[in-house]
């Protein structure tokens, strides 16, 4: 259950998708959730689903990895998909007394079901393809402009760094404290939604516990190596652009451009 | 009744990139009121082992017994494996979670669906099991305790289970030689006077030497050796445990030295009570004339001219 997260986790490779500099494929996910937002016609969401799927083929993970990253946010789906099929106001499909699931509701049900699926498989292929390192440096360069109007750009990234760096970390511990306490005859699968609630506190206390004890050693362990922010911090690997990114950057934008306009 | 494992295969991750074969094939079995240890470098699958014989890691059908009840089977009651089988973890004072501490060790017996007051009861005879004092605790909150305190107080709070039998992984980990000891000999009298059969899962072959009957050797998902210690650490098999990165204990690397410098000790001798008195005994013999201890100095002569009285006394 809990290892289904993949949102964080990298596969390293050597795909051309791997090879990619991380600025370029940041820039090309927000994009392809900026056509995601503006595309309004099912046709264009089949190019944007095909562009993520050429992308899945590229990066040479394994399909079932990148299917697997969308898992988490199915709920998410499915409680739209039941909320905007019930309450749309239109031509009525099926109903029973004073629910009526309607066809616009559907549609808008589906459009934006397809959305969110397509946004986190695509910002699953970012992450799942470029380590995390990389992809805090170029989210820093990313913020880099806003860095004279005082916005604190590589705090951010150091943040986002040590935050995607502790999914893995945080989900390892909290399945170590479920065991336990499962061991200890809890059940946390059963009973309705406020027996299942409280039944987590005896998880949830432990892993904020452990949490602040980490974040208390990881404090010290860094300015034990006399972390000071970053002011005048170079770096060891210097991302360097090569013309391979500028194409598949221009080639994206442009598709994603073509396909926002013709498909509004 | 036992714990019967069979031929018990699992990969982490399974179908996925980070697959990472664990088990490959461990039998075992734990009798009823059996002191085992299991011992194995990291990585062997010990924790991988012992996860599945209260059903946290569901066995495939037919692979894991516990007193004539197949943890794995479909339609099984995992409750009643975890009441027979308490599992102690790695670390365990970091599940505690309740306010006070008697709340904490009274939540395995009511999630048995035990009442409240029969629930604290049990907590009352746990938390005197492990040596602690429940009148002076049981208000106390749990993170206010010293570490080897909590660690008991966790301990306490799978006792409270009524298991019949203890799997602890790792349980001195952490601890200082005091505390290490004074585990220990908790685990031993609970053995003793309770009755419990108990699993000492560790990397410490000294931990289990002077208390398992039974030692079974992981290394790489499957039984490098198992048997009775004097077998399993006898001096053949000591390279072979060296060769996995386990420490031979101290008793059985003096006589392994000794024997090195010409001594003829036994080699099956590894418990430290053991090796004084065969020491005791050989040194007697060399010193009588007639043998051939006198080849220029005797570097054990320190240990030769020692007094029988040290024969006794187990030197812990």
């Amino acid at each position: 259950m809990l290892r289904d997260v993949t949102l964080g986790q990298y596969v390293p490779g050597r795909s051309p998708l791997h090879r990619t500099d991380a600025r370029a494929k940041l820039l090309a996910g927000l994009c392809l959730a900026a056509a995601l937002f503006v595309v309004n016609a099912w046709a264009g969401y089949g190019a944007l689903a095909a562009y993520v799927l050429a992308m899945a083929l590229v990066s040479g993970l394994p399909l079932g990895l990148v299917v697997r990253s969308v898992r988490p946010v199915l709920w998410l789906v499915a409680l739209t998909v039941v909320f905007h099929g019930l309450f749309t106001p239109g031509t009525p499909w099926a109903g029973w007394g004073p629910f009526q699931i309607t066809v616009e509701g559907l549609d808008t049900a589906g459009r934006l079901a397809v959305r969110l699926i397509l946004l986190v498989a695509g910002v699953s292929l970012v992450t799942l393809t470029t380590s995390p390192v990389a992809l805090a440096d170029a989210l820093e360069w990313l913020l880099k402009p806003g860095q004279r109007l005082g916005l604190p750009a590589h705090e951010i990234a150091m943040m986002m760094t040590i935050a995607l760096r502790f999914v893995p970390t945080l989900l390892e511990e909290l399945e170590r404290i479920v065991k336990a306490q499962q061991a200890r005859g809890a059940d946390l699968e059963t009973g309705g939604l406020l027996r299942r609630a409280r039944a987590l506190l005896p998880v949830l206390v432990p892993l904020f516990v452990g949490t602040f004890r980490r974040a208390e050693d990881l404090a010290l362990a860094m300015e034990a190596r006399g972390w000071r922010g970053g002011v005048g911090r170079t770096r060891w690997r210097a991302p360097r652009w090569a013309l391979g990114d500028t194409v598949a950057l221009a080639g994206s934008l442009l598709f994603f451009a073509w396909v926002g306009w013709r498909f509004r | 009744m036992p714990i019967v494992v069979k031929d018990l295969h699992y990969t982490y991750n399974a179908g996925t990139p980070w697959a990472v074969p664990a088990l490959r094939g461990v039998s075992l079995t734990v009798g009823d009121g059996e002191f085992v240890g299991v011992i194995g470098p990291m990585g062997a699958g010990k924790s991988t082992l012992a996860q599945h014989l209260n059903g946290l890691l569901r066995p495939p059908p037919g692979t894991v017994w516990v007193d004539g009840q197949d943890v794995g089977a479909r339609e099984g009651d995992l409750l009643a494996v975890r009441r027979r089988v308490g599992l102690v973890f790695q670390f365990p004072e970091r599940q505690l979670f309740a306010e006070t501490v008697a709340a904490d060790v009274a939540f395995g017996p009511r999630n048995l669906g035990l009442a409240p007051d029969a629930a604290a009861e049990r907590a009352r005879v746990a938390l005197g099991m492990v040596g602690l004092d429940y009148e002076a605790l049981k208000d106390r909150s749990p993170f206010s305790l010293s570490g080897g305190q909590q660690r008991r107080v966790a301990l306490a709070g799978v006792l409270a289970m009524g298991p019949r039998y203890l799997i602890l992984d790792e349980p001195t980990a952490g601890l200082d030689p005091a505390g290490r000891r004074e585990l220990l000999g908790l685990l031993a009298r609970l053995h003793r006077e309770q009755g419990l059969a108990v699993v000492l899962i560790t990397h410490h072959l000294e931990d289990v030497v002077r208390l398992a009957q039974k030692v079974v050797v992981l290394a790489q998902g499957r039984v490098a050796m198992a048997g009775p210690p004097a077998a399993v650490l006898g001096a053949a098999r000591r390279p072979q445990l060296r060769a996995l990165g386990l420490d031979v204990p101290v008793a059985a690397r003096l006589v392994d030295e000794l024997n090195r410098r010409g001594w003829q000790l036994p080699g099956h001798v590894v418990r430290e009570e053991e090796a004084v008195a065969a020491i005791v005994q050989a040194a007697a013999a060399r010193r009588a004339p007639g043998r051939g201890a006198a080849e220029g100095p005797d570097p054990a002569a320190p240990w030769g001219s020692r007094p029988a009285a040290g024969g006794g006394d187990p030197g812990a």
